[in-house]
């Protein structure tokens, strides 16, 4: 994310991968790769779902945002 | 990755402080995580160079203070906000202590005047309770409507923003590198020694002494069952000595301090659990006491014995498995961190 130029602090990305798994969006495991355990989050089905439209609500508002500029 | 005792200590430290204020559901998991997560911005910040106390106490200072990186995972706002926690907690001390003071002071006069009877104890602890509870109400409602109303820099004892201002070499140390007082331990050891001398030495001496009219009344306290028990008392108590005496000579054995508690604790449970399975009569001379003129408080005495025991049994158990949990906790994070 950083690397795309969006800047979000690890205090504000972490409880909010915790509360969309809480809301079912995103699901997540502990794997031992290296020295120590990582949490891995991936999307569940019903987040992909989600993801789908909201991605389209998305770029159907920014298509209007721009022709109204 | 590398770093050196001090700067694991304060890492620690400040996962502790941050664990505190986490809400108790997923923990565990939380600290885990930013564990993890620290661990990564370390490895990526430092590479293969060792971490200083100094180094890691910036490091954590720009992570963000224990109360800014918990709060983010709060998901529903307090009802007291922690600005006006300081002002709130000592308010209702106040109001305890005042409260109960009452309920003392009427205690006393009532056993003075001779009219304190078992039913009028447990009515002014009733009242008592229903005191403290709607004064408690009360205070949260007026809490509520302060924050609603004032600004909490506005208001006297509220706790500044600790983001700017705190120190990660002050924070107070995790539960399990809290290394008991010297004080402590001394107390601890002397404490033990004065109950080892008095109960070998003088149980048969230690008794219930009052004058009535002309005559003077002699009740021993101690029935044949504690009297049995006191060898098993004798060397719990010597355990407790040994165990405060190797952490003041050998204080870096911390992690054999923590499992000798465990164990005492355990001991503990398993001597009250005895003496709570004896007869109340064995262990003390109630029946002797129902016999005198203060026979009526025998039953009350009776429940007060049973209610301390079960309270102390209960303290030994949480104790145990707070401490058993602590180890298990360490052991787990050394595995997983190191």
């Amino acid at each position: 994310m950083q690397g795309a130029g969006l800047e979000i602090s690890q205090d504000s990305l972490y409880p909010l991968l915790r509360r969309l798994e809480d809301q079912g969006i995103l699901k997540s495991s502990w794997k031992v790769e290296g020295s120590r355990p990582r949490k891995y989050y991936i999307m569940s089905s019903e987040g992909q779902k989600i993801f789908k439209e909201l991605r389209e609500d998305w770029l159907r508002q920014t298509l209007i945002i721009k022709e109204m500029l | 990755m590398l770093m050196t005792k001090e700067a694991e200590t304060i890492l620690q430290n400040y996962l502790h402080a941050v664990e505190r204020k986490l809400p108790l559901r997923k923990r565990n998991d939380i600290i885990r995580e930013l564990h993890s997560t620290i661990m990564d911005t370390l490895e990526a910040e430092f590479g293969d160079e060792e971490i200083h106390e100094d180094q890691m106490s910036s490091f954590l200072r720009e992570f963000g203070s224990p109360s800014k990186t918990a709060a983010g995972y709060h998901e529903i706002r307090p009802l007291i906000p922690s600005a006006l926690l300081p002002l709130f907690s000592l308010i209702v001390t106040i109001v305890g202590a005042v409260l109960t003071g009452i309920f003392i002071v009427g205690i006393i006069v009532d056993a003075v005047s001779g009219s304190l009877t078992g039913v009028s104890f447990f009515l002014d602890l009733t009242e008592l309770f229903t005191g403290v509870t709607s004064a408690f109400g009360v205070i949260v409602l007026v809490f509520i409507l302060l924050d609603h109303t004032l600004k909490p820099e506005d208001i006297p004892f509220s706790r500044l923003d600790d983001a700017e201002n705190w120190d990660p070499k002050k924070l107070p140390k995790a539960e399990f590198q809290r290394r008991p007082k010297t004080a402590e331990s001394v107390i601890s050891i002397v404490f033990g020694l004065v109950l080892i001398i008095a109960f070998n030495l003088f149980a048969e001496d230690m008794a219930m002494q009052w004058s009535s009219g002309s005559t003077c009344v002699y009740i021993p306290a101690l029935g044949p069952g504690f009297l049995a028990l006191i060898p098993l008392l004798t060397f719990r108590w010597s355990l407790g000595i040994l165990v405060h005496a190797g952490i003041l000579l050998r204080p870096a054995k911390l992690l054999w301090f923590r499992i000798s508690e465990v164990l005492l604790s355990c001991f503990d449970f398993a001597i009250i659990l005895m003496m709570l399975r004896s007869e109340a009569d064995s262990i003390i001379r109630f029946d002797l006491l129902a016999n005198t003129e203060i026979g009526d408080v025998v039953p009350i005495l009776r429940w007060l014995y049973y209610g301390i025991l079960t309270l102390i049994l209960l303290l030994s158990l949480f104790e145990a498995v707070k401490g058993s949990w602590n180890l298990l906790k360490r052991s787990h994070d050394l595995q997983s961190f190191r």
